[in-house]
């Protein structure tokens, strides 16, 4: 029988210490840890629901560990209680702090149309479109009848006029009409494309539209809506105006927007700032039903507060909540909530064990981070004399790999939260090669950024893109090569997400651009999903440690993990594999295409049958994905540790993933059957 | 934790001594009694046989191994080994005597009657210790007190109050400022409010503070440096 310490250490849910994305849950919520903030947090929402026009905002402050993420995790799910009523967005720091309502809204429209469920590709944005309908239906008496089945499902209502397409059309049209007859400030534009976010064949266009991407004039016809490249200012005004229409449509609908602007410590710059002020702004004084709440550590606020606009300061400050540590009730209540979730039959036992050893070796008031960190030495200890045996310490490379891992993963499993951002991508490619001791040179052009390598008077630019629309893609062809011309024997990568087209056959001239491009000798690159969350997950870590949340246990106590590690530990040829290749190897632009031929040869039911039997057979029913990979391939499917890890990301009411010291678990929930991705 | 032997074994020169001065019970000790009661594995660190040096070449050769906190100190033909700042071991003298007159303690103590003076007159001020003048039959003599249970929580919530404004918490670095209480007395204060759940104490970036602010804030007997202080109030 093995000990609960060996026990434990075989798969430990102490071995992360941090919560990874909002729209994760790997443990229980434990409802009593900040209990008073929450409910503070909830009441102003109530009052702003009440109080549409009110300016109300909310300022979150807690140190590293504290639970600010959860916290943000905890108001999805208020959220989510509420049917999506209150609505829920988390916004990332700005990066190019000249487009900040643009940055805003973006990040609005990533969460909105964030998949609810794994059963449909049901959103917020459908949420707000069945509240429309819902209303008008209720003013008119002969469509009541047929309405009652969907009264209380939105859900079987999209997923009923999926198939009709003729009726929905119609409906929808009349809707439209009546909202727009209701609220006559609204924009026309904004509210056209969330009717057609409600038309499966038009949702992807619709979607893009919104978040401010301008696709091309096939598109525009199809969303029946003129086309027009906008300058930068026009975009910002346009994203100004779909804002205030959220705002009104929410008003009048009677719900409200949470925005959770998360990270702020990465605003490192007065301008970056100021941008954060001028959302803030947009939102006080132009919008209603939206309500900010900043999340902050408690030193930087009083900082911060001096760059910011006063009236941007007084209206968020007035409603501060600060995040505190934690009784002895809820040591022991995340304590058993994490061994409940690895060990459902054992836990008592398992539990009994680690609380009086956590509870004698730690102070009063812990902040959560410090009580699983806690466990997670008692456990990693040598044996039962604890007390007198010292643990070495992480290296800072320890450290940050198991971070990068859990990040990347993290990512993978939910690329939704992740939409192709070409400012990530460089800001992860400038952190690489910084690493790296590349010399490059950074140039900010019109809707794409440019890298130009120098090595060994050879150069290299890299030109970064993700809009899909057909003149930048063709300008950034042009862009390289231009750059070929000029610098014969150098070399040119046109660097996209794989979810981004680089070129439609209708795009005639962009073709052409591209041709000439590749001819010229440029390369195209457009990693698979796995190596673009590499570059999301870089981008993120390095904002984690800028924000002082990656920490390192040393002999002079606990610290932050400093930019430097992280650049010596990128720098690291053995530890840390390229992003890009090495200069001018081919890349292999088709291996994308092989897999997802190979994926569609097995349905999600086989796969889901062959991973339960191998989970279900294993002790605790969870195996490391490495090993499940290993495990699925004797069964005969074929899947790459990256291809697993979105797969059950994808089907995460059936399997849940947990960071682990060598890469991530997975356990099995239940062996009840999933749902399909699509409708 | 356990509590390693004074075997010299990876143990460091200040390790050495807190042991040392532990088990003395004292927070001085001449260099003499120090040389006598050293364990041999010093020899190793200091890199010469402590038996063969005077006292001048003893201090020369430990002083680079000194903590910040330790200092020599001489009085008449005596060199004491300090091992906090005079105010933090005077403080402690008269705790543990409490009361005890102002000449016996100068008796006792290896300090000049200058800093002795200068000292109590600053517990007085910062309020840590009372004085009171007592009649004798030729002369008068001062007594020195320090309350059994003086209500430090009390004065500490005071100045919380005070400098939080419309805030929830302190910088510990502003309170210990505003209170101007004695290090020891400071950190053994809100280390017990801390202990018995009456205040929070939480580590913030230190990266954010001068040099002066980190030194004022409390490091935590887990070398984490706490820099906010919070109202729980149990």
């Amino acid at each position: 029988m093995k000990s609960p310490r060996e026990l434990l250490r075989e798969n430990n849910p102490f071995s992360s210490h941090s919560q990874p994305d909002p729209w994760v849950n790997q443990f229980p919520t434990i409802s009593s840890i900040n209990g008073d903030a929450f409910i503070t947090i909830t009441r102003i929402i109530s009052y702003k629901q009440k109080n549409p026009h009110d300016p109300v905002g909310i300022l979150v402050k807690g140190e590293a560990g504290s639970g600010k993420t959860n916290m943000i995790a905890r108001i999805r799910e208020y959220c989510e209680n509420t049917s999506f009523e209150v609505k829920f967005s988390m916004i990332r720091p700005i990066i190019n702090y000249n487009t900040p309502i643009q940055h805003l809204f973006h990040g609005i429209i990533t969460n909105l149309s964030h998949p609810l469920r794994e059963s449909f590709k049901f959103t917020q944005i459908h949420g707000i479109l069945f509240s429309m309908i819902y209303e008008f239906i209720d003013q008119k008496e002969e469509y009541r009848q047929a309405f009652q089945p969907f009264k209380d499902n939105p859900e079987t209502f999209f997923r009923y006029f999926s198939d009709h397409g003729k009726e929905r059309n119609i409906l929808y049209n009349q809707v439209q009409s009546w909202i727009v007859d209701k609220i006559p400030d609204i924009n026309h534009l904004f509210i056209k494309l969330i009717f057609a976010f409600g038309d499966p064949d038009l949702n992807y266009p619709a979607r893009n539209r919104l978040a401010g991407e301008v696709a091309d004039p096939e598109d525009a016809s199809l969303l029946n809506i003129p086309f027009k490249e906008l300058s930068e200012a026009e975009a910002e005004d346009e994203a100004s105006k779909f804002l205030k229409s959220l705002g009104l449509l929410l008003t009048y609908l009677h719900q409200c927007l949470i925005i959770c602007f998360d990270q702020l410590e990465n605003l490192s710059t007065p301008e970056h700032q100021r941008a954060f002020g001028l959302m803030n702004q947009m939102i006080f004084n132009e919008s209603s039903a939206i309500l900010p709440l900043a999340f902050m550590r408690t030193l930087y606020w009083e900082k911060f507060e001096e760059n910011l606009d006063r009236a941007v300061t007084d209206r968020l400050g007035m409603n501060q909540v600060d995040l505190l540590g934690c009784s002895q009730e809820q040591i022991q209540e995340i304590i058993t909530s994490r061994i409940k979730v690895v060990f459902p039959d054992m836990w008592e036992m398992l539990a009994d064990w680690l609380i009086p050893k956590v509870v004698s070796s730690i102070g009063k008031y812990p902040s959560p981070r410090e009580v699983i960190r806690t466990a997670n030495t008692i456990i990693m200890m040598i044996d039962e004399k604890w007390a007198e045996v010292d643990i070495p310490f992480p290296s800072p490379d320890e450290v940050i790999r198991s971070a990068w891992m859990l990040e990347h993963d993290q990512i993978l499993s939910d690329l939704d939260s992740w939409p192709p951002d070409y400012e990530q991508i460089t800001s992860a490619l400038q952190t690489f090669l910084k690493s790296r001791r590349a010399e490059y040179a950074w140039k900010k052009e019109s809707r794409k950024n440019i890298l130009t390598i120098t090595h060994n008077s050879k150069r290299c630019c890299i030109i970064i893109n993700t809009n899909r629309n057909h003149s930048a893609i063709g300008a950034g062809f042009t862009r390289g090569v231009k750059f070929l011309q000029n610098n014969p024997g150098c070399s040119c990568l046109y660097l996209t997400d794989p979810r981004c087209i680089v070129t439609k056959p209708t795009w005639i001239q962009t073709n052409q651009k591209r041709e000439a491009f590749l001819a010229a000798g440029g390369q195209i690159m457009q990693p698979s999903e796995g190596e673009i969350a590499r570059f999301y997950a870089l981008y993120s870590l390095f904002c984690k440690i800028t924000e002082g949340d990656i920490q390192i246990e040393t002999k002079q106590g606990i610290r932050p993990i400093t930019h430097n590690e992280l650049h010596a530990y990128v720098g690291n040829k053995e530890a840390f594999r390229s992003l890009v290749p090495v200069i001018p190897a081919i890349v292999p632009t088709g291996e994308k295409n092989k897999r997802d031929i190979s994926k569609r040869e097995v349905s999600d039911e086989a796969v889901h049958t062959t991973i339960c039997n191998i989970l279900y057979s294993h002790p605790m029913h969870l195996m490391r994905a490495d090993l499940l990979v290993k495990s699925l391939q004797e069964n005969g499917i074929s899947m790459t540790y990256d291809e697993l890890i979105i797969w059950c990301g994808k089907h995460s009411t059936a399997y849940t993933i947990l960071p682990n010291q060598q890469g991530s678990l997975i356990i099995a929930k239940g062996k009840g059957p999933i749902c399909r991705d699509s409708p | 934790m356990n509590t390693k032997e004074i075997s010299g074994m990876d143990l460091t020169v200040q390790d050495i001594l807190t042991q040392l001065f532990d088990k003395q019970k004292r927070d001085y000790l001449t260099i003499t009694q120090l040389k006598k009661s050293l364990p041999k594995g010093v020899e190793r660190i200091l890199g010469h046989q402590v038996k063969k040096l005077n006292n001048k070449e003893f201090i020369d050769s430990i002083k680079p191994f000194l903590p910040n906190t330790y200092s020599i100190q001489k009085k008449g033909n005596r060199t004491y080994l300090l091992r906090a700042p005079i105010q933090d071991i005077i403080l402690a003298y008269i705790a543990q005597r409490s009361p005890i007159s102002i000449r016996n303690m100068s008796k006792y103590l290896p300090f000049q009657k200058g800093e002795i003076a200068d000292t109590i007159n600053t517990l007085a001020r910062s309020g840590a210790i009372e004085l009171q003048i007592v009649a004798q039959s030729k002369d008068f003599n001062v007594q020195i007190l320090v309350h059994e249970n003086p209500d430090f929580s009390l004065e500490i919530k005071k100045a919380y109050d005070i400098i939080r404004r419309d805030r929830n918490y302190v910088k510990i670095y502003e309170l210990r400022r505003y209170l101007k209480w004695p290090k020891n007395v400071f950190d053994s204060c809100i280390q017990s409010l801390w202990d018995t759940g009456v205040v929070e104490l939480q580590a913030s970036d230190p990266q954010i503070l001068t040099e002066d602010q980190r030194i004022d804030s409390y490091m935590d007997t887990n070398h984490t440096l706490r820099i906010l202080l919070f109202w729980r109030g149990a």
